[in-house]
């Protein structure tokens, strides 16, 4: 039945429940457990401090009124529950037991996220529950796993591998739907579309480093502008991303937009989730695709293609595993509860809290005494350097940004000078004045700077009144001199450079 | 029955994701139940201009000082170099963490277990290069520190403030004479209700005619 003549229940019973080797969502349970490692392992160390009765645990349910949704177990049971977690991420990759080891990795993981609010539960972790619930659902491991080689083995239908789309529909809509409910957060955040919240994310310093961030800040309007190109791609994605043409362009966009994010927002894991997330958008169509491309290569004689084509040649065949299908299972129950005492023995034997060390449990650090004295001095109120972020100098407004940054400027321009204010400050009189090099008053200018106001701006028609040379713009706030920022005009002659 | 469960399936599943949507949209029920934490997706809710650490100091019988979070043994750090406590910004496990680190450590009797928040300037998070390039003052950074919460030495709640910033943007508030009078008018009432003692308080405390001992005080340090 063609597509175009369907209605409309036939085409969503199509898309739903098309048949289909799972290549995509195959990718999907290979990668996405490595990814998660580099959040489990590290905190594997550190369990028994975040995740037990025998440390200080974050309940997510806690902030929304549920103290007691999920229950606290003692540090050896939180160590063997997180153990089975680990190794049970560990068989998802390679396929071995994969719909249960799904389903233990679903619920272990999804329990031990809402015990840690702070450090545990992020955006990225709610993501990742979700796939690996979908996973659980779908035929994921009958492809490229350990339970293919051993089906095979017995004498399983080929066509065994062939499942239904919805779970891979399912986690494309998840994805899609992630990206426009985060634009409607950008939509409701004034600040957002005014770049101001961005710039003050790429100066945080609470993820990892990101030096590119830091310099981006100094360039408000491309963050503006990137703000608002981020809204209309997270806002079409789920739209677009079906379409043949479109979806390259929209995917690549993506991998180009979480990249980013890596560069100047120094977010690690959250992109590589996202890019594991991204493979099953893989279908049939482009798995042939990149068949032909691969055979062409070897065709080609490319070296590397035909090493690589060697390895997968010295591989074991499936057919040499079919003798030892019921033990390999089985070797899954010594193997669990190896992991797991195995896990909890070397927690014992690492000693998180030095409680059996040889000279005895650790002592407090004493805070030095200049610390202590910064600590607990009298707090004071935000000082007025502090409620002025910045000072700007230009001559063209975009967006209520300079788009020209520069000192230099020629008679007959009229300079706009740009005070960046800081919430929280009260309403405020802002005056700016321009002094020649004397420090003589040559004009003033003054302005109410309200309390939801990120900039003020200052005109000067700089005329030919003025003589060529360097001046400063002083900013004060109640008569209080806050910022300077030297300029220097030039003659109508002269070209001005930018700087 | 297997097409009758994947069918159910889907159409709750997306249900989920779509009134994860609606409500967020709507800021309507978003924080009715802990599972909307699943469906909502609002990854970038408020990136303040001010960096923040927590400081967990223990006040010993002796006068002297320690510190508490992390514990004196090797920290953890979920995301980068800094410790796991840095990211609790409601204060929920400050008390937990202080008597962890005093269950497990050596130490003298304590009196008192303080919170200090520190806040400063993100601009100063710039380094000396990228500074030189916007700025022409010299690049001082300076934090401010605010009591946060206090707890007995067995971690009873003592003082719980409002954090630095919320204070510094009430004080913004309510530095204009016109609208403090205009809130001062009215009767008195006694607020039973203790969340309604602390949200009425922002601009004037309801209680206070009984006494200080009653007040919210929310700027107290």
């Amino acid at each position: 039945m063609s597509q175009d003549n369907a209605t409309v229940r036939e085409k969503i019973e199509h898309f739903f429940y098309a048949p289909e080797v799972p290549y995509g969502l195959a990718l999907v349970r290979i990668t996405l457990p490595i990814v998660m490692m580099s959040m489990v392992l590290p905190r594997w160390l550190a369990c028994r401090e975040i995740f037990s009765l025998d440390g200080a645990t974050a309940p997510l349910p806690l902030g929304y009124g549920y103290p007691y949704m999920f229950p606290e177990f003692s540090g050896p049971i939180a160590i063997a529950l997180y153990s089975l977690l680990t190794l049970s991420l560990f068989t998802v990759s390679i396929g071995y037991c994969t719909r249960l080891s799904l389903i233990v990795c679903s619920v272990l993981y999804f329990y031990f996220c809402n015990l840690d609010a702070i450090s545990t539960m992020t955006k990225y972790s709610v993501i990742v529950s979700h796939m690996l619930l979908l996973l659980a659902c779908s035929h994921c491991g009958t492809l490229w796993s350990i339970d293919a080689w051993l089906s095979k083995r017995a004498g399983h239908d080929p066509d065994y591998t062939v499942g239904h789309a919805w779970p891979r529909r399912c986690l494309q809509l998840l994805i899609g739907i992630v990206y426009f409910g985060a634009a409607i957060t950008k939509m409701n955040t004034p600040a957002f579309l005014s770049g101001d919240q961005l710039q003050f994310w790429m100066m945080t310093h609470i993820n990892f480093k990101h030096p590119l961030g830091e310099l981006i800040s100094l360039y408000p309007l491309s963050i503006k502008m990137m703000s608002y190109a981020a809204i209309v791609w997270e806002t079409t994605f789920v739209f677009l991303v079906w379409r043949g043409s479109w979806r390259p362009w929209v995917l690549g966009i993506g991998v180009l937009f979480h990249f980013m994010t890596v560069l100047t927002l120094g977010l690690l894991i959250f992109p590589m989730v996202c890019f594991s997330c991204y493979l099953c958008f893989l279908d049939e169509i482009d798995v042939s695709h990149i068949r032909q491309w691969w055979g062409a290569l070897l065709t080609k004689g490319t070296n590397w293609a035909k090493s690589v084509q060697r390895i997968f040649e010295a591989l074991p065949s499936p057919g040499a595993w079919s003798k030892h299908a019921k033990s390999v299972y089985a070797a899954g129950v010594p193997l669990t509860l190896a992991a797991v005492l195995g896990g909890v023995g070397l927690e014992h034997w690492l000693d998180r809290y030095g409680d059996r060390r040889p000279e005895g449990p650790y002592a407090l650090k004493e805070i030095e005494p200049e610390v202590l004295e910064r600590l607990l001095s009298t707090p004071t109120r935000i000082r007025d350097s502090d409620k002025l972020f910045a000072v700007d100098t230009g001559t063209i407004l975009v967006g209520d940004m300079l788009a020209d940054r520069r000192r230099v400027f020629r008679q007959g321009e009229t300079l706009i000078a740009q005070c960046n204010l800081t919430p929280p400050h009260e309403d405020m009189w802002i005056e700016c004045k321009m002094l020649d090099e004397g420090n003589r008053l040559v004009d003033r200018l003054g302005n109410i700077a309200l309390r939801e106001q990120f900039r003020s701006n200052f005109m000067y028609m700089i005329s030919d009144a003025m003589e060529p040379g360097e001046y400063t713009l002083c900013f004060e706030n109640g008569g209080r001199e806050v910022l300077r920022k030297h300029v220097t005009v030039v003659g109508n002659g002269h070209t001005a450079n930018a700087n | 029955m297997k097409r009758w469960l994947s069918g159910t399936f889907i159409t709750l599943y997306l249900s989920a994701l779509a009134w994860g949507i609606v409500a967020h949209s709507m800021k309507f029920g978003v924080n009715a139940h802990p599972m909307m934490y699943y469906v909502v997706w609002d990854m970038f809710c408020g990136w303040s201009p001010y960096e923040t650490r927590f400081h967990v100091v223990g006040e010993g019988v002796s006068g002297k000082y320690y510190e508490l979070g992390p514990g004196p043994w090797p920290h953890f750090s979920p995301y980068g170099d800094l410790p796991r406590h840095h990211y609790d910004a409601y204060g929920s496990t400050f008390r937990k963490m202080a008597l962890n680190t005093l269950k497990h450590t050596d130490h003298e009797d304590m009196r008192r277990i303080l919170v200090v928040q520190e806040c400063w300037h993100k601009k100063y998070n710039l380094p000396q290069a990228l500074w030189d390039l916007r700025f022409d003052e010299p690049r001082e950074p300076y934090s401010y520190f605010w009591l946060f919460s206090s707890y007995s030495d067995n971690g009873e709640l003592l003082t719980q403030n409002v954090d630095f910033l919320n204070y510094a943007t009430a004080q913004s508030i309510t530095d204009n004479p016109r609208l403090m009078s205009d809130a001062r008018r009215g009767r008195p009432f006694f607020a039973f209700n203790p969340t309604l003692r602390d949200s009425a308080s922002v601009l004037q405390d309801p209680t206070s005619w009984a006494g200080p001992s009653l007040s919210a005080k929310p700027y107290a340090n």
